[in-house]
């Protein structure tokens, strides 16, 4: 079955910049999300399913119509754009009602639509001001009431909470989360922030370079992504490549003078995934288990975070890993690391 | 004192400028208010002065209206589209304030009153642009719609191009975008650019002794002001002229000031739906 918006081959040459061909589906009443780094086409791909840009080729396909040649105005979407651009020579009702008045629906019935939506999103006490001077967070609510009160098919968010401080972050994820089941709307959100996306999505597609290079459900792409640039963009700060040969009970890798055990038989140019918080340090005296690939090395570096100390270990000349201690080690401080066999992730070198 | 001595070059350069700029603008305004002012009621007072500044602000008006046609929608193309060869539109927008008067004067005959281009034309059809109000308001347009069309310009590239975006995708089309999102955020900058573009109008010369020295206004043959004012100056003489000029001056600042006032007292709800 196909999904609320499709997309087939789609291809658009801006000035500077082409994107695609890009072939999607994003699910009827889901929330996708559209991760990829700055410049890597995002906001272009979410305005061509807007129809503000036009696609060169291939096809934009809305609950089974093709609107490949529709203007914005007859497809159905509504469309949230980075920074919200909030309508600030008009009050907050008028800029809620603005959809509603290209509809034909009468004045008393718009009032009570305008009302309704403003309750549900708790911005009843904005109505009567000016459209100015609005915090992040309430001008976020008001454009999204002026999105949802068209009852759009689809609803295009475009990095709605890169302006927003955590606290208030915080609180409008769960009000994103529940769009789709509450407003039978399908979401696509633009971001370059994994946490969030990771939060949000339903399905998660990965751009980059005009083209989406992997999707999936979140889980397995944070975790076993298909492709060495989405193991970078999604934090797998250790990519190393090496040569992987077959062994009785799974591969051994070869990377320059050190070696990998892994489960999974593979062979031929590799690349070992690991992200920081896989690697366990031990101290001197633990004795390493089997299943565990372990490495001697020396601290080189230690940088402070939010989630404890991001230390540089160097292995042998050219292979240093990233890994998070929650003890401050010092730099020179000899180290032994243990990465289990099985969080190991391979990815084979095209 | 070592604010002083540290800032010394800033403060003389500032004072240079303030010299030059006292001795330059300043003062010959001052003079001529100071001179001319307690002679605009006698200036005010002949009749073939008032036609003239009758004339002058038909001519000027007509020319603002036709800037406020032909600018607003290039304006908005300028300002939003990026296509081939925008860069030499751009250039030709220019042009009339880059060129001296006298040869724009010339183009107007050359283009609308010659054997050459529409002259033929507009001949046949009974139109004339030699001493009418057509050619006079011809020429002043050709050079004054530059003024209007650069503010215009400026005033849309300042409205974020997504809130047109979002109201496209809200079920606007492109007039209704237009009547409601850009009008109601340009409409000062439009009066201000028509306003500009008047007082360029009112103030030409140049243009005006090739093509309109003096225009046919009714049954009788009138000079724009600015032509009446050369005619005193070379005719009769100086104090005769700064009456004139004064009177004209004082005329433009009341009605800069009426439409001052105007503007500020229009909200943007003036414009919205």
């Amino acid at each position: 079955m196909g999904g609320m918006v499709e997309l087939q081959n789609v291809l658009v040459n801006l000035r500077y910049f082409a994107l695609g061909p890009i072939t999607a589906s994003f699910g009827y009443r889901t929330y996708n999300v559209i991760l990829g780094p700055t410049g890597s086409g995002k906001s272009t791909l979410l305005k061509v399913i807007a129809g503000i840009y036009r696609a060169s080729s291939g096809k934009v396909v809305i609950d089974g119509v093709d609107v490949t040649r529709e203007p914005p105005e007859h497809r159905d979407v509504a469309y949230v754009p980075q920074g919200y651009a909030v309508f600030d020579h008009m009050s907050v009702y008028e800029n809620i009602e603005y959809g509603l008045r290209f509809r034909g629906i009468p004045k008393d019935k718009r009032r009570e639509l305008v009302l309704s939506i403003a309750r549900d999103l708790g911005i009843e006490y904005l109505l009567g001001r000016k459209a100015v001077n609005l915090s992040g967070g309430e001008q976020q609510r008001v454009a999204l009431a002026r999105a949802l009160i068209i009852k759009p098919k689809v609803l295009l968010l475009d990095e709605p909470l890169s302006m927003l401080d955590r606290e208030t972050r915080d609180r409008i994820m769960p009000l994103l989360r529940e769009l789709p089941s509450k407003y039978g709307v399908t979401v696509i959100h633009v971001t370059h922030d994994w946490d969030e996306a990771y939060s949000l999505a339903d399905r998660l597609f990965i751009m980059n370079n005009g083209n989406i290079v992997e999707e999936g459900d979140p889980e397995q792409v944070f975790s076993r992504p298909r492709n060495v640039f989405t193991a970078r963009f999604l934090g797998f700060q250790n990519i190393i490549k090496g040569i992987a040969e077959v062994t009785d009970n799974g591969s051994i890798i070869r990377a320059g003078n050190i070696l990998f055990h892994h489960d999974e038989k593979v062979s031929g140019d590799v690349y070992v995934c690991i992200r920081p918080e896989w690697i366990e340090i031990l101290s001197n005296e633990e004795a390493p288990s089997d299943d565990h690939n372990v490495f001697r090395g020396v601290v080189t570096e230690v940088i402070r975070s939010r989630l404890g100390y991001q230390v540089l270990v160097s292995i042998s000349n050219d292979i240093v890993f990233t890994v998070l201690s929650k003890n401050a080690l010092k730099p020179g401080e000899e180290v032994l690391l243990a990465i289990p066999r099985k969080s190991l992730h391979v990815i084979r070198a095209s | 004192m070592s604010f002083l001595k540290s800032n010394l070059p800033l403060i003389l350069i500032v004072l240079f400028s303030l010299f030059l700029f006292s001795i330059l603008i300043i003062y010959p305004l001052a003079l001529l208010i100071v001179l001319g002012f307690p002679m605009i009621p006698k200036a005010l007072s002949i009749v073939s002065f008032i036609q003239a500044i009758e004339v002058t602000v038909v001519m000027s008006t007509l020319s603002a209206i036709i800037a406020i046609v032909m600018g607003t929608p290039l304006a908005y193309v300028m300002a939003r589209f990026e296509f081939y060869l925008k860069s030499v539109v751009d250039a030709i927008v220019d042009v009339p304030i880059m060129i001296p008067h006298i040869i724009v004067g010339i183009m107007i005959v050359l283009a609308f009153a010659s054997y050459y281009g529409l002259g033929p034309f507009l001949k046949a059809h009974g139109i004339n642009f030699i001493n009418t109000l057509w050619g006079a308001t011809a020429a002043v347009a050709f050079l004054s719609s530059t003024y209007y069309i650069r503010v215009v310009e400026t005033a849309i590239r300042m409205i974020n191009p997504e809130m047109e975006a979002v109201a496209r995708t809200l079920g606007a089309s492109p007039i209704r975008v237009f009547s409601s999102i850009i009008l109601p955020r340009i409409w000062r900058s439009m009066a201000t650019g028509a306003i500009l573009s008047w007082a360029r109008s009112v103030s030409e010369a140049g243009a005006l002794f090739i093509v309109a020295y003096y225009i046919l206004f009714g049954k009788n043959l009138i000079y724009p002001a600015s032509v009446y004012i050369y005619e005193s100056y070379v005719g009769i003489g100086l104090i005769n002229a700064v009456e004139f000029s004064a009177a004209l001056v004082a005329v433009m600042l009341v009605i800069f000031i009426v439409y001052r006032v105007l503007v500020s007292m229009g909200g943007y709800h003036g414009w919205y739906g």
